[in-house]
C-alpha cells in the first residue's frame, strides 16, 4: 500500500506558501525598512532629490568638457622625455600613485598573507585566531586617508607615508578577505594533508595557497586597484600621487582639469581589472568552459545548441 | 614477521552520540580490512578518529606508524587541490614520504633562514655582520640550492614512479579539475602510493570506478601492501571486500563484528 504524504494545518500550509515567496518578502521588508529610516534621516524632504538634479546639470556645465591640457608636459623643469606626455602632470601623478599602490599592496600582501594563514579558523587554535582578528580589526578600523595623516604627522609629506598608510590598510583589509576565503575552502584537502603529519607551514603553502589561489589573486587585483583608487585620496593630504594634483587643481577650482584626471583614474582602473581577469584565468575554470553569447542568448533553444555546440539540433530530436 | 599497526581499546566514535561503541580491534602490517556497513552508520567517522582527525569519545587509538607521513588518509570527496596539477597533488604525498626527503627538506629550510639571518645581519650593519653574511652567505647560498636540487631531484622520481603506478604519466601537467572522476581518484592513489605510508586509511575509493579504473587502482595498492603496508577501506561492494581483504568489519546497530576470510 502507497502511503500518502500527512496532510498539513492551515496554518502549516499558509507558512509553506508564504515561504515560496521568502526572497521576495525579505527584499521588500527590507527596502521598506531602508526607506523609512532615510525618511527619518532626511526628515521627509524628498523634494532634495529633484532640486539636487538641478545642481548636478550646473555643476556638469561648469566642470565639463573636460580639460585634457593635463596631458602636455609642464612648463618647468624642462622636459627631456622624447613624448611631452611622460612629463605632464597626468602621468607622473598617475605613475606616482601606481607605484605607491604596487608597493603597498605587495607589502601588505605579504602580511596579511602571514596574518591570515594565523587567523583562520581551520588552521590556527582559538586563542590565536581571536587575538590576530583583533589585530588585523584594528588595523583596518582606520581609513587609510587618517593612517595617511597620521603618517604626514609622524613622517612629513611625500610617498612614504601614503606607502606606509596604504600597507597598513591592506594588511587589515585584505587579512580578512584572505582569512575568510581560507575558512571556506573545502575541508577534505585539509583533512587528507594533515593526516599525513604535515606540519602547519606545508599545509599552508602546499595545500592552502594553491587551493584559495583564485580568491587570493582576485582579492590582491582588487587591493591594487583599491589603493590606485585610494592612492589619489590620500595625495589630498599630502601623501603624494595624482591625488596632490587634484586637490591643487580643487583649490582653484579647475573642475575642467580635475575631470580630466577622474577619467585617467577610471581608464587605469578598467585596465586593472582587465590585467586581473586574465591573471584569475590561470587559477579557475573559465577557460575550460564555453560562455554563452549574446547571440545565443537572443536565439531559440535549438538554433543557440546548434552555434553554441555545433551539433544539429534536428538530428538530436 | 607481523607487526601491529593499529589497536583500538574500548574506543568509542561519533560526534556528541556515540555512532559505534566499544571497539577493540588490531591491525597487522600487511593486512587488507574492508569495512562494510549501511551508509550514516559512522563508517567515515571510524576512519577519521582513526587518522587523527576525529577525537574518539572513549577509549584509545594507538598508532604504531612513523608520526610523520606513516599513515595516508584518501578521503570520500578525495581532498585533491583542483586547480593544481597532477604532479603537483602528488607530490604532496612525497613531501612527508621518506626520511632523506625530510633530511634535505631541513637542510634546505635550515641554509634559507641562515641566508636571510645573515642577509638581514648585513643589511643593518650588525656589529659582525658584514662579514659574517660575506664569510658564510655564499656557503650558505650554495647549500641551500643543492639541497633544493636533491630534493627536487628525489621527489621527481617519486612522483613519476607513482604516476606510472597508476597510469598517469599523460597527464603530469593537467589541472585535476580536467580530468574525469575516474582519473581523479587515481591521482588521489598516486598521492597516498608517493607518501608510502605504513597504514593506508581510504574511504569508498573503489566507488564510482569503472572496471578498468578499479584493476588500475587495485593493482597500485597491492604493490604498496605487498611491501608491508596495510589498508583499512570503506567498501560497499561486499563480494570485492571479501575478495581483496584478509578480513571484514561489519558495523551494525552500533557495533562492529570482524569476519576473518579465508586465503583461497
Amino acid at each position: 500500500m502507497s502511503e500518502s504524504p500527512k496532510p498539513l494545518s492551515p496554518f502549516h500550509s499558509a507558512l509553506r506558501f508564504m515561504k515560496s515567496f521568502q526572497v521576495l518578502v525579505i527584499l521588500t521588508s527590507l527596502t521598506g525598512l531602508a526607506f523609512l529610516v532615510m525618511d527619518g534621516m532626511i526628515n521627509g524632504q524628498w523634494d532634495l532629490m529633484t532640486s539636487g538634479w538641478n545642481n548636478v546639470k550646473i555643476f556638469l556645465s561648469e566642470t565639463g568638457p573636460p580639460n585634457w591640457s593635463v596631458l602636455e608636459a609642464r612648463s618647468y623643469p624642462t622636459c627631456e622625455e622624447r613624448y611631452d606626455v611622460f612629463c605632464s602632470i597626468a602621468y607622473i601623478g598617475m605613475l606616482e600613485t601606481i607605484k605607491i599602490a604596487f608597493v603597498s599592496t605587495v607589502f601588505g600582501f605579504i602580511g596579511a598573507i602571514l596574518l591570515s594563514s594565523l587567523a583562520a579558523r581551520n588552521l590556527s587554535p582559538v586563542w590565536l585566531s581571536v587575538s590576530i582578528r583583533i589585530l588585523l580589526a584594528a588595523m583596518r578600523s582606520l581609513p587609510s586617508l587618517l593612517w595617511a595623516i597620521l603618517f604626514v604627522i609622524v613622517l612629513g609629506l611625500g610617498p612614504l607615508p601614503g606607502i606606509l598608510a596604504m600597507t597598513f590598510y591592506t594588511i587589515g583589509y585584505l587579512g580578512k578577505l584572505q582569512y575568510e576565503a581560507i575558512e571556506g575552502m573545502e575541508s577534505a584537502p585539509l583533512e587528507a594533508s594533515r593526516a599525513t603529519g604535515m606540519s602547519r607551514p606545508e599545509v599552508f603553502t602546499n595545500v592552502v595557497v594553491p587551493e584559495t589561489s583564485n580568491h587570493l589573486l582576485s582579492q590582491m587585483m582588487f587591493m591594487f586597484e583599491y589603493n590606485v583608487r585610494h592612492g589619489s585620496v590620500i595625495g589630498i593630504v599630502g601623501a603624494g600621487g595624482i591625488g596632490y594634483y587634484i586637490n591643487n587643481y580643487l583649490q582653484f577650482q579647475m573642475y575642467d582639469k580635475v575631470f580630466s584626471l577622474l577619467i585617467i583614474i577610471f581608464l587605469v582602473v578598467v585596465i586593472i581589472d582587465f590585467i586581473s581577469m586574465g591573471v584569475r584565468s590561470f587559477v579557475n575554470e573559465k577557460g575550460d568552459v564555453r560562455r554563452p553569447s549574446w547571440l545565443t542568448v537572443m536565439l531559440p533553444g535549438k538554433k543557440a545548441a546548434q552555434i553554441h555546440h555545433g551539433v544539429d539540433a534536428e538530428d538530436e530530436d | 614477521m607481523k607487526q601491529t599497526l593499529l589497536k583500538l581499546k574500548d574506543l568509542d566514535v561519533g560526534y556528541s552520540e556515540p555512532l559505534i561503541k566499544d571497539i577493540n580491534l588490531t591491525v597487522q602490517s600487511g593486512e587488507v580490512i574492508a569495512i562494510t556497513g549501511p551508509s550514516g552508520i559512522g563508517k567515515t567517522t571510524l576512519l577519521r578518529t582513526i587518522s587523527g582527525l576525529v577525537r574518539p569519545l572513549k577509549g584509545t587509538v594507538e598508532l604504531q606508524v612513523e608520526k610523520r607521513g606513516g599513515l595516508g588518509y584518501i578521503p570520500q570527496k578525495l581532498g585533491l587541490i583542483r586547480h593544481a596539477s597532477v604532479e603537483h597533488n602528488i607530490a604532496l604525498g612525497s613531501i612527508s614520504s621518506s626520511e632523506k626527503m625530510q633530511m634535505f627538506s631541513r637542510i634546505r629550510s635550515a641554509a634559507v633562514l641562515g641566508f636571510i639571518l645573515s642577509l638581514f645581519l648585513s643589511f643593518f650593519q650588525y656589529p659582525f655582520g658584514g662579514p659574517l653574511f660575506f664569510l658564510c652567505g655564499p656557503g650558505i647560498l650554495i647549500t641551500s640550492v643543492l639541497s633544493q636540487r636533491l630534493l627536487h631531484q628525489q621527489k621527481q622520481t617519486i612522483v613519476w614512479n607513482a604516476m606510472k603506478a597508476v597510469r598517469l604519466s599523460d597527464k603530469q601537467h593537467e589541472p585535476v579539475r580536467r580530468l574525469s572522476g575516474g582519473q581523479q581518484r587515481r591521482v588521489a592513489t598516486a598521492r597516498t602510493l608517493a607518501q608510502s605510508p605504513s597504514l593506508i586509511v581510504a574511504d569508498e575509493f573503489l566507488s564510482e570506478l569503472d572496471d578498468t579504473n578499479v584493476t588500475i587502482v587495485i593493482e597500485a595498492m597491492l604493490n604498496i601492501i605487498k611491501s608491508g603496508s596495510s589498508l583499512i577501506m570503506v567498501e560497499h561492494n561486499l563480494a570485492r571486500a571479501k575478495q581483496l581483504a584478509n578480513r571484514i568489519w561489519t558495523v551494525e546497530n552500533g557495533t562492529i563484528t570482524e569476519e576473518v576470510i579465508e586465503d583461497e
